[in-house]
């Protein structure tokens, strides 16, 4: 024991003489000469260009999430608007933008660092598999509305993009340690260095483990989960490279709750599920300055993951690459364009309740876009054109445009509006599942309770179509207060939909629906030692069916699955250099029908107000020691009702205490 | 044996500066100290030199580290604002984030002819009545100055500064 003391000493003294022999106090003694030779790259330039841009973006930043103490990507994403995130039991998420949520939502896209974590199984994303040491997260963007140009397919209802640090900008260790209800053990290690002239690296590793949610009526385990993930990230720079090259092992057991069916059974079965997940990625990127006016950008990753449940195993091998080039044409226009293609192989293990055929295969997509963005007015009008063009195994050829225009009407105020056509393509299970307990997924008229009926995927299943018109304005009113508005209207047009042809219930696309929303954030600085951050979100959506089809289960689904009002409120108060607070209540509306469950069941999701707090001391500049509070408002309420096999678990209100050790 | 460890542990965590790991904020950080050495005030506060940061945290939180040490003889001070009303007379340098471009013609009128040295990496700062513009040319920062506002301000540049900085006449 005392020998490790003094190991980690030794570190500790070390590293603080070698960061300061190149630190601050080094800079200080430089003439100013040399410093002006300096190689800086901005973090600032980024971020600017996101405010100016004519979409709905909101920026989660590091600062919020540790004012936040979420301890998950899934909750911190809660601190968007425009967002339903809703969680099923401990280790189950169901996330979307814009309405159609579900375990299986499938209409956003989610980069980390640029590689697409969304499973193509069935283009959503298991987010229990997905985590990084939140220290390290330098953003989180979050574009609401299609982002299909840029990202692609999938990004239909909105894009998110978890950014994290140069490791120029983790030189230093981090120790982060916390416990409580719930949250039982929570470890978090991440050291990095100057490697040398040129080269910044760390690594990290967090282990988790969160105890279940429910008082459950088995006598086991029914929720609790444990994750292990250790990775690291290099960046190199000179002139004209920047240069990064990253990558993660992660690996989770998790007990779940689940129903299916058994071979000649027509009653489901409940049963205790230890499920397993582990995978690796692997991710290069190299970027090539021509000029100032000219870069190139070469992406390359590879990623593997595991995924083993009662009811299915799946494994994927993913090799994606992409070029992208952006330049100026003239001193008008700016074009990016790029090249991309993904290879995605996969292997099911099948079970009685669900299979894919066949059980192996191996799909290609090649990809490219052009985007124009036009001054049209210096500094006041902006218009941008562009288009993806993606050739998928499933549906060949898709085109998604869009076109954007933006108007600084003065430094204080800005105006922006969009039109764009985004698909969502089929998935593996849309092409090639066989679902024996198709029961709960649909609600055919007169056949409500029938395990018998199976649920086919369909070949001929089409894209999911999206006619987005989006409308925004942004005001800085006062050097303290800043509002920001975006409304939509959208238009989809064939949906999913679940008919029956003979005694089969195949996937087609027979469902069709507008929705209206509106989002509002304001940003108001009360006093210097006070931030207060305000967030509204409504939508609304109708849906219609074709003649056709008799599926008044998805339309409802569709139509009720979603919180009309969410309201979220957040207060930081610096009360002095050392002690700060932070409060944030959310309020989530009722969520009438959440998925096929609960319309079976007909159980509804109450609407509900949330309460989190936050209290920290800042002992040193080295040490910070915090008290948090999740959901304190009540003992425990639940949050959405998954589509199939998972039975939901209530969130429990739970408080724990985190250590930050920095050296 | 344990006693001076935990010593020494406790030095180390009363140790400053150990919050300074981005590039950006200190290279920002050792400029505005540099650029002082080439400035020339009416009059200096013995009380404290201030280094004032307006509404850039994490460059205030590097720019702590200077407290230890002195500008014109006397000790620095660095206060972080968030609002342009909380700037009092006190600051001898004030550094503008960027974000506050829209309210910069209402933030340069409050304390004009005041001798405060103004500092921004925003841009058409230098334009818009600032004096020293920080600005990103390949990767390297360039300064340019607005020398007629330096001026009017009853502060006054050494050449050698000036003859490495784009002069702007707006």
């Amino acid at each position: 024991m005392k020998i490790l003391f003094c190991l980690i000493l030794l570190i500790t003294v070390h590293h603080s003489v070698s960061a300061n022999s190149e630190s601050l106090d080094d800079l200080l003694e430089m003439p100013l000469e040399d410093l002006l030779s300096m190689e800086v790259t901005s973090v600032t330039k980024k971020s600017q260009s996101i405010a100016n841009s004519a979409a709905a973006v909101y920026v989660i930043t590091q600062k919020m999430i540790q004012n936040s103490g979420v301890t998950s990507i899934p909750e911190a994403l809660r601190l968007a608007p425009g967002l339903q995130v809703a969680q099923i039991t401990s280790n189950k998420w169901a996330i979307s933008s814009r309405g159609f949520n579900g375990f299986f939502a499938n209409k956003l896209l989610v980069l980390i660092d640029g590689r697409s974590v969304y499973t193509p199984a069935f283009s959503g994303v298991y987010w229990d598999q997905q985590d990084i040491l939140l220290e390290d997260i330098e953003r989180i963007e979050v574009i609401r509305g299609p982002g299909a140009t840029l990202w692609g397919s999938n990004a239909v209802n909105g894009v998110i993009n978890i950014i994290s640090k140069s490791a120029v900008n983790t030189t230093n260790g981090l120790v982060t340690l916390g416990t409580g209800s719930h949250q039982k053990r929570l470890l978090g290690f991440r050291y990095g260095n100057k490697l040398n002239q040129t080269t910044y690296g760390r690594f990290y590793l967090k282990q988790s483990n969160r105890e279940d949610f429910e008082d459950n009526p088995f006598p086991h385990k029914s929720d609790d989960w444990d994750q292990s993930q250790i990775g690291f990230r290099m960046d190199g720079h000179d002139k004209q490279h920047n240069w990064t090259v990253q990558g993660d092992y992660y690996q989770s057991k998790q007990n779940q709750f689940i129903t299916f069916f058994l071979p000649n059974s027509t009653i489901p079965v409940r049963v205790n599920d230890e499920m397993q997940t582990r995978g690796w990625n692997l991710l290069a990127q190299w970027q090539y300055q021509f000029s100032s006016q000219s870069i190139a950008d070469l992406q390359l990753y590879y990623d593997d993951n595991y995924r083993q449940e009662i009811y299915l195993t799946q494994t994927h091998h993913i090799f994606d690459v992409d070029f992208q080039h952006q330049f100026k044409l003239g001193t008008k226009q700016s074009i990016i364009w790029g090249l991309g293609y993904r290879r995605i192989k996969d292997k099911f293990d099948n079970s009685f309740s669900i299979g894919l055929f066949p059980d192996e295969k191996t799909v290609e997509l090649y990809s490219g876009f052009i985007q124009d963005e036009i001054e049209l007015f210096a500094n006041k009008v902006y218009f941008t054109l562009g288009s993806k063009f993606e050739d998928n195994d499933y549906t060949g050829m898709e085109y998604q445009p869009n076109l954007r225009l933006l108007w600084k009407i003065n430094p204080r105020n800005t105006l922006w509006t969009a039109v764009s056509y985004a698909v969502r393509t089929p998935s593996r299970i849309s092409h090639d599942v066989i679902l024996a307990n198709a029961i709960l997924l649909v609600d055919t008229p007169g056949n409500i309770i029938n395990p018998n009926i199976q649920l086919f995927g369909n070949p001929k299943f089409d894209a999911e179509k999206l006619m987005a018109y989006e409308l925004g304005y942004r005001v800085q009113a006062q050097e303290n207060l800043s509002l920001d508005i975006s409304g939509f209207y959208y238009n989809y047009r064939d949906l999913r939909s679940y008919d029956l042809v003979t005694n089969r219930v195949i996937f087609d696309n027979n469902l069709n629906a507008n929705s209206i929303g509106l989002e509002t954030i304001v940003d108001w600085q009360v006093k210097e030692w006070w931030q207060l951050k305000f967030n509204y979100t409504y939508i609304n959506i109708d849906a219609s069916l074709d003649n056709s089809s008799m599926d008044t289960g998805s339309k409802r689904i569709v139509e009720g699955s979603t919180a009309e009002h969410q309201i979220s409120l957040t207060s930081f108060m610096q009360l002095s250099p050392k002690w700060s607070m932070n409060l944030w209540w959310q309020y989530i509306d009722e969520i009438p029908v959440a998925s096929s469950t609960a319309l079976q069941t007909r159980t509804k999701i109450d609407d509900y107000l949330s309460l989190n707090a936050k209290v920290t001391w800042q002992a040193t500049t080295r040490l910070e020691l915090s008290l948090i509070g999740r959901h304190l408002l009540d003992n425990q309420h639940p949050e959405f009702i998954g589509e199939a096999f998972i039975i939901p678990t209530e969130v429990k209100r739970s408080i724990y205490g985190m250590l930050k050790f920095h050296f | 044996m344990l006693i001076r460890t935990t010593m020494a542990l406790l030095t180390l965590l009363y140790h400053s500066n150990m919050m300074a790991n981005n590039t950006e904020y200190k290279l920002k950080t050792a400029l505005i100290y540099k650029l002082a050495k080439f400035v020339e005030w009416p009059s200096v506060d013995t009380q404290g030199f201030g280094i004032c940061v307006l509404g850039e945290n994490n460059l205030a939180k590097v720019a702590k580290a200077l407290e230890q040490r002195k500008i014109k003889g006397v000790a620095v001070i660095v206060y972080p604002f968030q609002q342009s009303s909380s700037i009092r007379n006190n600051c001898q340098i004030l550094y503008i984030a960027h974000t506050k471009q829209p309210f910069i013609d209402t933030i340069l009128q409050q304390i004009q002819s005041k001798p405060i040295l103004t500092i921004s990496d925003m841009p058409q700062f230098a334009q818009q009545g600032g004096m020293i513009q920080l600005s990103l040319i390949n990767k390297t920062i360039r300064f340019k100055i607005n020398l007629s506002q330096v001026k009017a301000s009853n502060l006054q540049i050494a050449s050698p500064l000036l003859s490495i900085a784009e002069i702007i006449s707006p």
